[in-house]
């Protein structure tokens, strides 16, 4: 097994303690950090993602593989940064106002980076104008909307409402989830995109990021 | 004569088929929203049991008589769940629904030996103390609050009962497995499980009968015979199958027996996504668990599994109750109550009912069953 294989093994495993001895070793072994982050840690992460989408990964899992690769990004910072490694895009994520319920975010926060993309976490409670100004502000691609109470998820179509009136709309893909929200509710409130899961959540935002780069 | 709610809630204990629908219980699930519908401030019904009683009249008087109703007003269910909380006027505006709010109590694994050192009731006892607004520093305070709850409890029941309702349970608790995992918060609790069950599993083992006799004792002295099981944490949602198997259900499954054994029923609050863990409830006594479903886990998938086993109720979902129509409402409603002729099924909300839900929403619940 080539060190990249056994980095990839590791996360998908929740290994932290392993990681923190084969990054090291792979870089040793003339890997770029480039290559680590793609084709081990994220590769490893990937494969949980798919396996959570398909229920055979639940949230533990879930958690301690992005423990793994949290611990192996660390590590290769400073070699990402002087290689000039460009994320695929900036996104900005919240809990909507009223709301404190966080579990689902975190995960959508662990699955958009292991795609390589920037994620800024607003936590929870985000009022609309936070979304807004973080958008202008950081120049997000994306705005991923969090909520489980039926009572705030009208805060989606108020975050979307703000977006229109600060002008900056049609900069940005929203995406929307959180277990009480439906495609149909989706699309009444005007956002863009909704996925039932964190993973499919991950994909279609690569998608999209991807996309908007070769256009 | 008229069928009591007693009579429908033993009928469906009894788990045998149910010869016509009006047999079959109803338990619209409110707490909070009794002030939503009944017209009361939710500070009003978080400070006063009185109020909540007035809010729980003028609410039956729009949507119906519910036959299971939850004993405990929000003031004291808000103390016994055993999280830090924010209450209408205090942190919130007078209105806005109370809140739970999750952040680590502890932050060191180590926390666990101490626990097994210090025993459960005096670990448990100073972390209420240590959540309460302002944090109790007395244990004289929190003996305090528990014979205030038991004053507060005495007036609620005896209300249920006068009205010829059935309450939801005699005594309720959060299993140690919960309360720890809600204790250190949910993401380190799972690192937790990850790395090292061992000292989780020894308190759990060694403390889950002794807090079970002490539930037991609560609930005979209430002449009561269901204790509510507050277990979200042990669901799919947050935990794996196998941990299920492996860590949690050894545990529940000798609690469920020692319950039964004391003539007890498990009124299991099932929230998120069980539907994994279903099968586990066919090796306990047959009737010796009642599961309340939230619309996460499959409830056709669970009676079919369970029917003739243990009785189950759900689980009108919040969004379809905030956002729906009376015909969706009904026509959900109807499947339900289809499906669960064959015995043992309560038609009933999942959870607790929104408090932005329509009223003649939640009057659907009752009037498919009454009306
Ligand atoms: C854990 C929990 C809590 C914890 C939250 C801890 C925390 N740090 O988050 C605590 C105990 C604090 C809590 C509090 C409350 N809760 Co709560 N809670 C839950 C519970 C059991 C699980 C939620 C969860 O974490 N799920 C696990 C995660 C992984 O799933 P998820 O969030 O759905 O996320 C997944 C997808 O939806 C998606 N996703 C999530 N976000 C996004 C975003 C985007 C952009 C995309 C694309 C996808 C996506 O990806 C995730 C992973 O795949 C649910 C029950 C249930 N059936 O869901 C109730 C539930 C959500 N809570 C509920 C309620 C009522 C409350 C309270 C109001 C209770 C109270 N009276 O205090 C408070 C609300 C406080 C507030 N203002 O927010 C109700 C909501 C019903 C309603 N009215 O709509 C539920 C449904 C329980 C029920 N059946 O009644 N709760």
């Amino acid at each position: 097994m080539s060190t990249m294989d056994e980095i990839a093994a590791a996360v998908e495993k929740g290994k932290a303690k392993l990681i923190k001895d084969l990054v090291p070793k792979a870089i040793e072994e003339g890997c770029s950090a480039q290559e680590i982050l793609n084709d081990g840690l994220l590769r490893g992460m990937n494969v949980v993602g798919d396996r959570f989408t398909r229920n055979e990964a639940f949230v533990p899992e879930v958690l301690v593989a992005a423990r793994a690769m949290n611990k192996g990004t660390e590590l290769i910072k400073p070699l990402l940064l002087a290689e000039g490694n460009q994320p695929l895009g900036k996104a900005c994520l919240g809990t909507v106002q009223g709301d404190l319920h966080d579990i689902g975010k975190n995960i959508v926060k662990l699955m958009v980076e292991s795609k390589n993309i920037e994620v800024i976490d607003l936590g929870v409670d985000v009022p609309p104008e936070k979304f807004v100004e973080t958008v202008i502000n950081e120049k997000c691609d994306l705005v991923l909307c969090s909520a489980l109470l039926t009572t705030t998820m009208p805060m989606m179509g108020k975050t979307v409402d703000a977006l229109k009136e600060a002008g900056v709309r049609d900069q940005v893909t929203v995406m929307v989830g959180g277990a009480p929200i439906t495609q149909a509710f989706c699309d009444e409130v005007g956002a863009d995109v909704y996925t039932e899961d964190a993973a499919a959540c991950a994909n279609r935002a690569e998608e999209i990021l991807k996309a908007k780069r070769s256009a | 004569m008229p069928r009591s709610s007693m009579e429908r809630y033993q009928k469906m204990l009894s788990l045998t088929p149910y010869a016509e629908r009006d047999e079959m219980p109803v338990f619209p699930m409110m707490l909070a929203t009794f002030g939503a519908l009944g017209g009361v401030s939710q500070k009003d019904i978080c400070n006063s049991p009185d109020k909540w009683i007035e809010s729980v009249l003028k609410t039956i008087e729009i949507v119906g008589k519910p036959d299971v109703i939850m004993p405990v007003y929000p003031g004291d269910t808000i103390f016994l769940m055993g999280l830090p909380a924010r209450i209408p006027g205090r942190e919130l505006p007078d209105d806005a629904l109370y809140q739970f709010i999750e952040k680590p109590y502890f932050d060191d694994p180590e926390e666990y030996e101490k626990i097994l050192q210090m025993g459960w009731p005096a670990w448990n006892a100073k972390y209420l103390m240590d959540i309460q607004t302002p944090p109790f520093t007395d244990p004289g305070q929190l003996g305090a609050r528990f014979g205030q709850f038991g004053a507060n409890a005495a007036k609620t029941f005896g209300f249920v009962y006068s009205q010829g309702m059935v309450p939801d349970f005699d005594g309720a608790c959060a299993p140690i497995f919960d309360t720890l995992s809600m204790a250190r918060s949910m993401f380190d609790f799972t690192c937790d499980l990850m790395d090292d069950p061992g000292p989780i599993v020894d308190i759990m083992r060694k403390f889950q009968p002794g807090a079970d006799e002490q539930t037991i004792g609560q609930v005979k002295a209430n002449h009561g015979s269901r204790v509510g099981v507050y277990a979200m944490r042990s669901s799919s949602t947050f935990i794996s199958p196998d941990m299920f198997e492996e860590i949690v259900w050894p545990v529940m499954k000798a609690s469920i027996e020692r319950f039964h054994a004391a003539g007890i029923t498990y009124v299991l609050h099932a929230d998120a996504n069980w539907t994994p863990m279903m099968k586990y409830f066919t090796e306990v006594p047959r009737g010796s668990v009642h599961i309340e479903l939230d619309g996460d886990t499959d409830i056709e998938q669970t009676y079919e599994l369970l029917c003739g086993q243990q009785s189950i109720r759900g689980d009108v979902p919040a969004t379809m109750l905030a956002y729906g129509t009376v015909d969706e409402v009904r026509a959900y409603c109807e499947k339900l109550i289809q499906m669960g002729m064959r015995g043992g099924f309560m038609l009933g909300s999942g959870c607790e009912i929104p408090l932005n839900a329509k009223p003649e929403n939640v009057k659907a619940i009752v009037d498919s069953l009454r009306g």
